[in-house]
């Protein structure tokens, strides 16, 4: 055992803490993704009244007269959009999380890694591991609903071309349940990727505080 | 040389990039021991005094201090101490 295993274990360490800090940001971001969704939705639905208001002034049809498929249309691109801008968002704001702060800290050799470990809040690392877990599972949810409600607008432009051809009528359960079977099915790899890095944070977590349980509360005797 | 306070419990930080200097340098000069661990020569003096009672560093006629093979192996104690803790903990590969 020599210093530089010391660093390299140091090293996986705090690059752990740096995803953590990285998870924690798309907790943070997870409101705004779900304002950014809500508010497309809010903005299909107002495109909808728009339609409908300028139809009674103007005349039904006042768009695209005679075409049924024109509105589904027009709220497939905004939820299109919506879910487009919130996803970038996120990634956005997860990558501004400062990574690799500690480096300069860490080529100092073992003083280095007693500062990082002494200026390591403890309380606030569980906290944010916590926080992180909970935003990486909420932020899988509302993107699998966001997907879900973009691709129920998208099934129904399709079942409206295809029973306009084939003749044949999907009821509203399947319009709802289709979308969704589909967006699991499609999700599928995402949702394991986050199950097994729920798995990981909760077993950092577990590890950290065994840590600071017998690390912290010993004394090197010189 | 010394003023103010003895230290009772040394900053293991300071501790070390005290014990680090030395065992790259060899013997070393008080000021330029302060210059490379980046202490006021107050501080540096009142760490000496305390590593020198411990047995862990000497000064040679010209006040150049050293490290003592106490010193060297405390230094590589400290790595292993907190290897030992810090080894034990087992972090998760994030993809």
């Amino acid at each position: 055992m020599t210093e530089e295993n010391l660093i390299g274990k140091m090293t996986e360490f705090m690059t752990a803490l740096d995803q953590v800090k990285k998870y924690r940001e798309l907790a943070n971001a997870m409101a705004d993704f779900a304002i950014i969704i809500v508010a497309s939705v809010a903005a299909f639905a107002a495109l909808n009244i728009i339609v409908n208001l300028l139809d009674v002034f103007y005349g039904y049809g006042f768009i695209d007269p005679g075409s049924t498929g024109v509105l589904p249309f027009y709220g497939f691109v905004v939820l299109f959009i919506g879910v487009l801008i919130g996803i970038y968002w996120v990634q956005r704001k997860m990558n501004s999380a400062k990574m690799k702060q500690w480096e300069s800290t860490l080529n100092e050799g073992t003083p280095g890694v007693l500062k990082l470990l002494q200026e390591i809040q403890w309380e606030k690392t569980f906290s944010d591991i916590r926080f992180a877990k909970l935003g990486f599972v909420l932020y899988g949810a509302v993107k699998i609903m966001a997907y879900w409600i973009f691709a129920f607008f998208l099934f129904g432009v399709l079942s409206g071309i295809i029973g306009n051809i084939l003749h044949l009528n999907f009821d509203a359960i399947s319009s709802i349940v289709i979308p969704l079977v589909l967006v699991l099915v499609l999700s599928m790899k995402d949702l394991r990727y986050r199950y097994e890095q729920v798995g990981r944070l909760d077993s950092f977590l577990w590890e950290l505080r065994w840590f600071d349980s017998e690390f912290r509360r010993t004394d090197f005797k010189a | 040389m010394n003023s103010g306070e003895p230290i009772s419990k040394p900053d293991l930080y300071v501790l070390a990039r005290v014990i680090k200097t030395l065992k790259e340098r060899g013997r070393t000069n008080r000021t330029s021991l302060a210059t490379s661990t980046g202490l006021s020569s107050d501080r540096l003096a009142k760490y000496l005094v305390w590593m020198s009672e411990k047995g862990l560093v000497q000064f040679d006629s010209n006040h150049d201090a050293y490290l003592t093979k106490l010193g060297v192996d405390t230094y590589d104690e400290l790595v292993k101490w907190i290897l030992q803790y810090v080894g034990k903990v087992r972090f998760p590969k994030f993809s």
